[in-house]
């Protein structure tokens, strides 16, 4: 054994890490080289120094802050969602939308006005239409958009209503006044809709069997058509 | 009735149950035996990420991150492995994920790091040198090595806990940590004869050689 190969296997040898026949063929090799033996001396010196190696403690506090922490997570339980479909914006936020530009226009006019009219009083001075106001500073579009995201609660409202004015529809014949987004998701336009499972007709009874999303399985059990 | 008595009275010596009867009584929700595991392995881990990060307040943070999600997969713990290597392998890839981060962005420096660093006493005898001298040369070392020697070297674990935590073969691990170990040697050569100097005045005293 050379001492380019031994001093590879050294680190190995200090920790008893190598093979019987290596180490016999090692230990050979270090009694007759001295230079190899400092550096087996000073490896076993690093080896106790990384194991005297200062420890770092944790703040005190750790296991309290971990709790609270856990305490305070939301449920670790994956909630399945379904792809329900997308609730179309209702009429005021969607006018109010295309209108919000203009109506900041005015409502901007109005306040300056009431300002610069003399005798107008300060409590009078905004002088917007609920809707307008509404839309100006976001509280019907936010209110909207956080409901968009809580899929279960947008897809429990949806088809409820869907269910409610299927069911009506069917029973007075006004199958033809569902918008197509309820035909839609009811499976009116085929049965290779995804979103349903399966969709029969026996005379003029349809049948749905919405796809397996916890809320809307109560709804299909208590719903009849 | 003697059944549930004696199981009680397991529950009661947590200290000394092993990790798996732990994982087995979180899963039903106790949150004791959850703080037995986290006292169990906290400051190990916590030592392993610190020598990995060079930061105490980031490696704090990812050991509680680890243990936040202990507990949120804890029903998806697979039985067959071992929980030590489970909440390794967690806290090792929240460690690799912040290295990762770094490099992107980029914009601290290592000194930085080891400056912020505070050992616990701080004396400066030939020991303490002889130990920064090494902590320093340890962090230098590329990650993928420092890995696997600090987790050898510093932690103590087998080569199979390290080449299932790191997800590499064995013989993998091995090399890298023989490379690891030879690169410190090289790394520490320049000092070698000035560690040696102080070893004899640190080590040979304790009576260690």
């Amino acid at each position: 054994m050379n001492c380019r190969k031994a001093r590879s296997l050294l680190s190995a040898y200090s920790k008893g890490e190598l093979s019987y026949s290596m180490r016999e063929k090692l230990a050979a090799h270090l009694e007759e080289c001295p230079a190899c033996r400092k550096q087996e001396a000073t490896i076993g010196q690093i080896n106790q120094a990384l194991l005297n190696l200062p420890k770092h403690e944790l703040s005190e506090d750790f296991n309290m802050r971990l709790f609270g922490r856990i305490h305070n997570a939301p449920n670790g339980e994956r909630i399945r969602t379904a792809h329900l479909p997308k609730k179309a914006p209702s009429g005021i936020i969607y006018w109010g939308k295309l209108f919000a530009p203009a109506a900041t226009v005015i409502g901007a006019m109005v306040l300056t006005l009431t300002f610069l009219v003399p005798g107008a009083t300060i409590d009078t001075a905004p002088g917007l239409t609920p809707v307008t106001a509404e839309v100006q500073n976001g509280t019907a579009d936010r209110q909207y958009a956080t409901n968009y995201y809580r899929p279960a609660l947008r897809g429990f409202a949806l088809d409820r209503a869907s269910l409610d004015s299927m069911a009506m529809m069917h029973r007075v014949g006004y199958f033809e006044q569902l918008s197509r987004q309820q035909k839609r998701d009811f499976g009116a336009y085929g049965f290779d809709n995804p979103m349903l499972r399966n969709v029969s007709q026996h005379g003029s009874m349809r049948h749905y069997v919405l796809p397996t999303v916890s809320p809307t399985n109560k709804l299909i059990k208590d719903a009849t058509f | 009735m003697m059944n549930k008595r004696s199981k009680g009275k397991k529950l009661l010596q947590r200290d000394k149950l092993p990790d798996y009867e732990l994982m087995k009584a979180i899963q039903k929700g106790d949150m004791v035996s959850f703080n037995t595991l986290v006292d169990r392995y906290k400051n190990r881990l916590f030592n392993v990420i610190v020598r990995m990060l060079n930061s105490a307040e980031t490696a704090e943070d990812i050991v509680q991150e680890t243990f936040v999600r202990v507990h949120l997969h804890k029903m998806s713990f697979d039985f067959r492995y071992a929980v030590s290597t489970w909440i390794y392998t967690i806290a090792l890839n929240l460690a690799r994920n912040e290295l990762r981060r770094r490099k992107r962005v980029q914009f601290l420096d290592i000194a930085d790091f080891s400056n912020r660093l505070k050992a616990p006493e701080e004396k400066v005898d030939n020991s303490s040198k002889l130990r920064e001298i090494l902590d320093k040369a340890v962090t230098k070392l590329p990650e993928k090595y420092r890995q696997a020697f600090i987790l050898r070297d510093l932690d103590q674990l087998s080569y199979e806990e390290i080449a299932q935590i790191l997800s590499v073969p064995l013989g993998t691990v091995k090399s890298r940590v023989n490379r690891a170990r030879n690169m410190l040697r090289n790394m520490l050569k320049p000092n070698m004869e000035e560690l040696y100097e102080l070893s004899k005045g640190s080590i040979f005293t304790l009576g260690l050689f």
